[in-house]
């Protein structure tokens, strides 16, 4: 048998790896059957909203925080309340998205979003979070300084921005499948 | 854009046939994982850009004494777990670009699998 040159080759079509590629998506598309696969939740409007609502909520409390840094406005005690407020409105949203079948992902992006807000739920030197940084003993009095607090901005709006990212890729991915 | 996308997926609906059925599913799976990972990818650039901004905002700020030992240190435990968001969001959009990719060559060969077997397979 005489041997196919090369450009021969590369001219054949599906090549191997294809034929591959095409087996594999044959035996996906019928494990698929009618309904299609669900690999990753389908978007909720809900979980949207509450991570929205919380980026807003988180940013606007770190603004206000930030102009009064260094007087007695600032101060953890003044500001309990609102640490109470935003535990609630995530436990909420924890038990939406653990509710949703195949969202491991958004629960564990919203674990995240928990760490970089209230951390433990104990003011910790070695904490993870706004709460943290608010209630380390230097900083009760008057609040966190400037600097830091941007900081903080920044990644707790980098972690929300995560979950919504995913959340609205979602959505994308929806319409492209479709 | 959304109009010539369904126009073009209509097109490949109506060109099924028993030979071309494996090279409808590749490529159609082909364009949607593409189009979708593109967009993981730009997201992760995206963000790790900012993610070395906001390093870099720490270090300077603890070099310039702007912010406490404790600060910093709480600053850097945060950070890490925004760095595992954006990992963790990436690994999601990618599953999903898989999907998309699995469903949208579902929906192309569908109409003609049912019609050939008779009933609703797919």
């Amino acid at each position: 048998m005489i041997a196919m040159p090369i450009i021969g080759r590369r001219a054949e079509w599906p090549r191997p790896h294809h034929r591959l590629l095409v087996l594999w998506l044959c035996a996906a598309l019928l494990a698929a059957a009618c309904s299609g696969i669900e690999l990753v939740s389908r978007y909720d409007e809900a979980t949207d909203s509450a991570l929205t609502a919380l980026q807003q909520k988180s940013d606007d409390f770190i603004e206000s925080l930030e102009a009064s840094a260094g007087t007695s406005d600032a101060s953890f005690t003044k500001h309990e309340a609102f640490y109470d407020e935003l535990d609630r409105d995530v436990r909420r949203l924890e038990f939406r998205v653990s509710s949703i079948p195949n969202n491991a992902h958004t629960t564990r992006l919203v674990a995240a979003v928990r760490q970089v807000l209230l951390g433990s739920g104990e003011c910790s030197a070695e904490g993870t979070s706004l709460r943290d940084l608010h209630c380390l003993p230097a900083n009760q009095a008057t609040g966190p300084s400037p600097t830091a607090l941007k900081s903080n901005r920044r990644n707790i709006n980098q972690t929300i921005g995560a979950a919504l990212n995913l959340e609205l890729m979602k959505k994308q991915g929806l319409a492209d499948s479709e | 854009m959304a109009k010539s996308k369904s126009k073009s997926r209509a097109k490949a609906k109506e060109d099924v046939t028993t030979d071309n059925l494996g090279d409808r599913i590749f490529t159609t799976a082909k364009d949607t994982f593409g189009k979708q990972f593109k967009s993981v990818k730009q997201f992760l650039r995206g963000e790790s850009e900012k993610l070395a901004i906001t390093l870099r905002m720490i270090i300077e700020a603890r070099i310039a004494g702007d912010v406490s030992e404790e600060e910093a240190r709480i600053l850097l435990n945060q950070q890490k777990i925004a760095t595992s968001a954006v990992l963790t969001a990436a690994e999601g959009m990618s599953l999903i670009a898989v999907q998309s990719a699995i469903n949208a060559a579902l929906n192309v060969v569908r109409q003609f699998v049912n019609g050939k077997v008779g009933f609703s397979l797919l």
